[in-house]
């Protein structure tokens, strides 16, 4: 069904101008003899010519490789020239009253071979043509496929990520503490509330929209360590120390906060005095660098397990390849230093 | 009269502390919290100092994990584990062998502790090794994820996703990874038992490989041996792990 389809599109395609051309031709030919001359018998020739023309040309296989394609229009300028030639000599034995120029076999063949190639050869390329449109939009197709796996990948990891961040200790040990505060001091309550909130409330525009800055990071990583803060007391010091010229840079969401709340739930925490973090940050002319430092516990064994990096180091390969990197040092005498490395400019994940 | 309850409450947190001690104060008057801890340590320091009847121990606590402490009373006092996230769904917790509190706190549900425990003060404080060695399974179930070894003058920490393949030496593992090799001391069997056998898989006596960097499956009549991307080197598969590669 199709491929009757294709070949009728490329009759209209390509057969339509020479085909009105050959029928006015046919057409003038005809009147300008009459019906009982010699070139009526010609034009029946032309007509049928054509027609054996496009039959030929229909049944060339789409399949063809190159060389092959031309086998057929040799075939048909062999063919059907002389059997249409054959025509005006059989309408001059069967009409002898027929008028008109003599016919020469030379002439005829000449004349049936030259609206043979006239028909069949445009056809061939423009098959050919098709063709190439034809592969070139399946690959087109199959790398639009890849991207949109890509892309719902990446969506997919993101959700992870987001669903990896409202962690339930996080979001109940806070709120026990607010339920604290809100009878013996309503008003830090209120302060921890807020900064509950704008932590929560960063992170979902940013996993939407694939995209975010350093001073939208920064910002969640502020309002994650103000809750840290008020529940670890003095057990936590910390320091945001990053040039303000650096917050347009665009990162990949979520990326800095992770290795903060690493930091806290893996290096503070589990020390009784706990410990201080620094986040710093600069670039030189190709890539940002964010370190995040902390002096607390750091890696007592050679061995372990979840610090829930999988998902940044999948989503920073996914998106810069090998340009970006998050290098984790033990520092002396404790703790972590982690150094994310991006290349400027570019980090969307969309 | 016999002498009021004592309890000891263990919570890293300030204000959960308070917050769990102002509600105990207004729902048990007559207990005495004879001490407070915020860590493992100073936590079996006031049990040891204090013999407490009552132990209100926080799961996640620095210096010594709450289940630890846990293990150190067991029997000698009465354990309620305090958590934010109910994530041991372990059976002598619904069957209520030992009781639990969650964080944050719902008068009523503290309440209802309060009054068991009451009945509990007239036994003997139930040993809990058994319930414990269930929580310590559930939390060490996690593979590991992560390896640190020197590399050069530095120590480095990479995630398991970029080791290529581990094998033994002579008195060391050899991790080969993409930014070059280190050593650890873990042994060839440890690590199997610790890496998510889902990503390694060992090949040989001597060879742990991340299956995501094979690369080609090379048979030579009876032998056969992979190649791992981004390594020339080619891995011996012996016998007993032929069957790990075979051609489905």
């Amino acid at each position: 069904m199709r491929y009757s389809q294709e070949v009728l599109g490329e009759f209209r395609g390509v057969g339509s101008p020479l085909a009105l051309i050959a029928a006015l031709v046919v057409a003038g030919v005809a009147w300008h003899g009459g019906p009982g001359s010699l070139w009526s018998a010609r034009a029946a020739q032309l007509l049928s010519t054509y027609f054996l023309a496009f039959v030929g040309l229909s049944l060339t296989r789409a399949s063809i490789p190159w060389p092959q394609h031309f086998a057929v229009p040799l075939g048909a300028a062999i063919a059907i020239p002389g059997f249409s030639a054959l025509w005006p000599a059989i309408a001059v034995q069967a009409l002898p009253s027929m008028s008109g120029p003599p016919h020469s076999f030379a002439f005829d063949y000449g004349l049936g071979l030259v609206f043979t190639e006239a028909l069949i050869l445009p056809g061939i390329f423009a098959r050919r043509a098709n063709e190439d449109r034809r592969d070139a939009e399946r690959v087109r197709h199959a790398r639009e496929l890849e991207q949109q796996t890509h892309l719902k990948q990446l969506a997919e990891m993101r959700l992870k990520a987001l669903q990896a961040q409202i962690e339930p200790h996080f979001l109940f040990n806070t709120l026990a503490n607010v339920q604290h505060l809100v009878r013996t001091s309503p008003a830090d309550a209120d302060r921890m509330l807020e900064s509950l909130i704008r932590y929560l409330k960063s992170a979902v525009p940013q996993m939407r929209s694939g995209a975010s800055t350093v001073g939208e990071e920064l910002a969640r990583v502020e309002a994650y360590l103000a809750v840290m803060r008020v529940r670890l007391g003095d057990r936590l010091r910390y320091e945001i120390a990053v040039p303000s010229a650096l917050n347009g840079e665009p990162l990949p969401p979520l990326s800095v906060v992770t290795l903060v709340e690493n930091a806290v739930r893996h290096g503070i925490e589990p020390r009784p005095e706990g410990g201080s973090i620094r986040v710093e940050g600069s670039a030189d002319g190709q890539s940002l660098t964010l370190r995040i430092v902390d002096d607390g516990v750091g890696f007592t064994s050679e061995l372990g397990d979840g610090i829930g990096l999988t998902n940044l180091r999948d989503r920073l390969a996914a998106i810069h390849g090998n340009a970006a990197s998050l290098d984790l040092a033990v520092r002396q005498p404790s703790g972590v230093e982690a150094t994310l490395r991006i290349p400027l400019g570019l980090a969307t994940d969309a | 009269m016999p002498s009021p309850p004592t309890a000891v409450i263990v919570e890293d947190e300030d204000l959960l502390r308070s917050e769990l001690r102002d509600q105990l104060v207004t729902l048990w008057p007559e207990l005495r919290i004879v001490a407070e801890a915020a860590d493992g340590v100073s936590a079996l320091r006031a049990f040891n100092e204090h013999r407490p009847d009552v132990v209100f121990l926080d799961i996640r606590i620095p210096a010594m994990s709450g289940i630890e402490v846990a293990e150190l009373v067991s029997g000698r006092a009465h354990v309620v584990f305090v958590t934010a996230h109910q994530e041991f769904a372990v059976a002598a917790f619904e069957q209520g062998a030992v009781d639990y509190v969650v964080k944050p706190i719902e008068t009523g549900r503290l309440a209802a502790t309060v009054s068991r425990l009451k009945e509990r003060l007239a036994h003997h404080p139930p040993d809990l090794t058994g319930l414990l060695a269930q929580l310590r399974a559930a939390t060490d179930g996690e593979k590991i994820r992560w390896i640190q070894a020197s590399v050069g003058n530095k120590i480095r920490i990479i995630p398991t996703e970029e080791v290529i393949y581990f094998q033994s030496e002579a008195k060391y593992t050899r991790v080969a990874a993409d930014r070059g090799d280190m050593h650890i001391r873990r042994s060839i069997k440890e690590l199997t038992e610790q890496l998510d056998p889902a990503a390694f898989w060992q090949v040989n006596r001597g060879i742990i490989v991340n299956i995501a960097r094979v690369e080609e499956v090379l048979r030579d009549g009876d032998h056969l041996s992979i190649r791992l991307r981004g390594r020339p080197e080619k891995l011996p598969v012996s016998h007993p792990f032929h069957h790990l590669f075979r051609r489905t």
